[in-house]
């Protein structure tokens, strides 16, 4: 399974609050804070040669989708998606992802932490952060809010660069073009990357588009998760050849054993 | 309206309080925990997300004369789709949730709590327009073997392919043509 990359910085968060807006503007975010529409996020202390060489924090990458439900009037979703947010950043996932990212040097952590990992970075990494992208998918798939049709991700890898576009294909061979700045500012414009567009709807015919980038979770415990609830899982909805045969023809009328009206 | 000892309501947005307390499980039970959290958090975002109301979904609830939430219920319109793109108009019982008080349990006069609530659904599902009561299924646990029962009484009697392998799912009867 390839999903967009589980962590964040603040600039991302602000920007799916504000699409038109600096992603560095501070009222945004404050507002963010003080509505409980953020979680606190994760500091990382920062070590180079000499010492200490700074701090970071990095957020679950639910808090964009927090942000997009408070930006469309929605508080309350927006509140319980945050503290979904926050629930993971405490979780065991996190905890083992803040350490191996300050053992890195310079600013390979803020690289990390926007979508790029460091060509000899270590398999332990890589690891965690395919953990936090497993349980975020988890959350995800099992709450109705993140599963809304609002919300579009076409997830899948790079399968040829042109000059002026990139071809995405999903694993299950659905293919799409991306424009290459596009892909080139998530930091995946070459063959065999990964790259998620996420399209976050407006209205009626009109959507932010956002790429960004993506890793591939190759978890089979969360492809075998199954929820009855909400819209997010077509099993809930495919049927087979023998399902086929079985709902052709004219239906039997309901049976309404107990004589009920629905009132006001 | 006022049924022989129960009130039954469409839900509101203002519902979302009175859900978040609603009990329904055995804390022990996953699946039946499942529903419980589902029905505590998400079904009014399911209910009144403005970018699903081409299903027309629809909240149900069910009180007692005294006030007491006893029932809670979902369903809307749904296409059934196979792999060769052949598609059916439905009707997915989202969720159907009788309060730990009231399972197994009856009215004075004598209709059951589960019946009251499932036959609510059944007669709202039946007054759609455009109508849907072609098709109407239920995704129930392998091991909810009341709900199964429920579905059985009320004439969700077929079984169409399993969409995992710990879930049925029940469907309302056709006349082969």
């Amino acid at each position: 399974m390839i999903a967009a990359w589980p962590v964040v910085v603040r600039d991302r968060i602000v920007h799916a609050f504000k699409p038109g807006g600096s992603p560095t503007a501070e009222g945004p975010f404050r507002t963010l804070r003080r509505h409980e529409w953020v979680s606190q996020g994760v500091r990382v202390t920062l070590f180079a040669d000499r010492g200490l060489a700074g701090q970071m924090t990095f957020f679950s990458s639910l808090n964009i989708m927090a942000a997009r439900l408070a930006r469309r009037g929605n508080a309350p979703a927006a509140e319980r998606v945050a503290r979904a947010a926050a629930d993971l950043e405490a979780g065991p996932e996190f905890a083992v992802l803040r350490s191996l990212l300050s053992e890195l040097p310079g600013g390979e952590a803020e690289q990390v932490v926007g979508g790029t990992f460091p060509e000899d970075g270590p398999a332990a990494l890589a690891e965690a952060l395919r953990a936090v992208a497993s349980r975020t998918e988890q959350v995800r798939a099992n709450d109705i809010v993140l599963s809304s049709p609002a919300e579009v991700v076409f997830a899948g890898r790079i399968a040829e660069v042109s000059d002026g576009f990139v071809l995405l294909i999903q694993v299950k061979g659905t293919a799409t073009m991306v424009p290459l700045w596009m892909a080139g500012a998530a930091g995946r414009d070459r063959v065999g990357d990964l790259l998620a567009l996420v399209a976050d709807k407006l209205d009626g015919a009109s959507a932010v588009v956002e790429a960004v980038p993506a890793i591939d979770i190759d978890d089979a415990p969360v492809a075998d998760r199954f929820s009855p609830f909400g819209r997010g899982d077509a099993r809930t909805r495919s049927i087979t050849a023998d399902d086929v045969r079985l709902l052709a023809g004219e239906p039997q009328s309901l049976r309404i054993l107990v004589p009920v009206t629905i009132g006001g | 309206m006022t049924g022989a000892g129960w009130h039954i309501r469409p839900g509101n947005p203002g519902d979302r309080e009175l859900l978040a307390s609603f009990a329904c499980a055995d804390p022990a039970i996953r699946w039946q925990v499942d529903v419980e959290q589902f029905i505590q958090t998400q079904l009014t975002d399911w209910a009144f997300d403005p970018h699903a109301g081409d299903g027309d979904p629809r909240l149900l609830l069910a009180f007692t004369p005294a006030g007491d939430l006893f029932g809670v219920a979902a369903h809307e319109r749904v296409i059934l789709q196979a792999g060769d793109g052949t598609s059916f108009p439905a009707t997915k019982l989202e969720v159907v949730g009788v309060a730990l008080k009231w399972q197994g349990h009856s009215f004075p006069t004598g209709e059951r709590a589960s019946d009251v609530l499932m036959s609510a659904v059944m007669t709202d599902v039946s007054s759609r327009v455009p109508p849907r009561d072609a098709r109407v299924y239920a995704i129930v646990h392998e091991d909810n073997h009341r709900s199964l029962a429920i579905c059985h009484r009320h004439g969700l009697t077929e079984e169409m392919s399993r969409p995992h392998p710990s879930y049925r799912r029940m469907v309302t009867p056709h006349k082969a043509q």
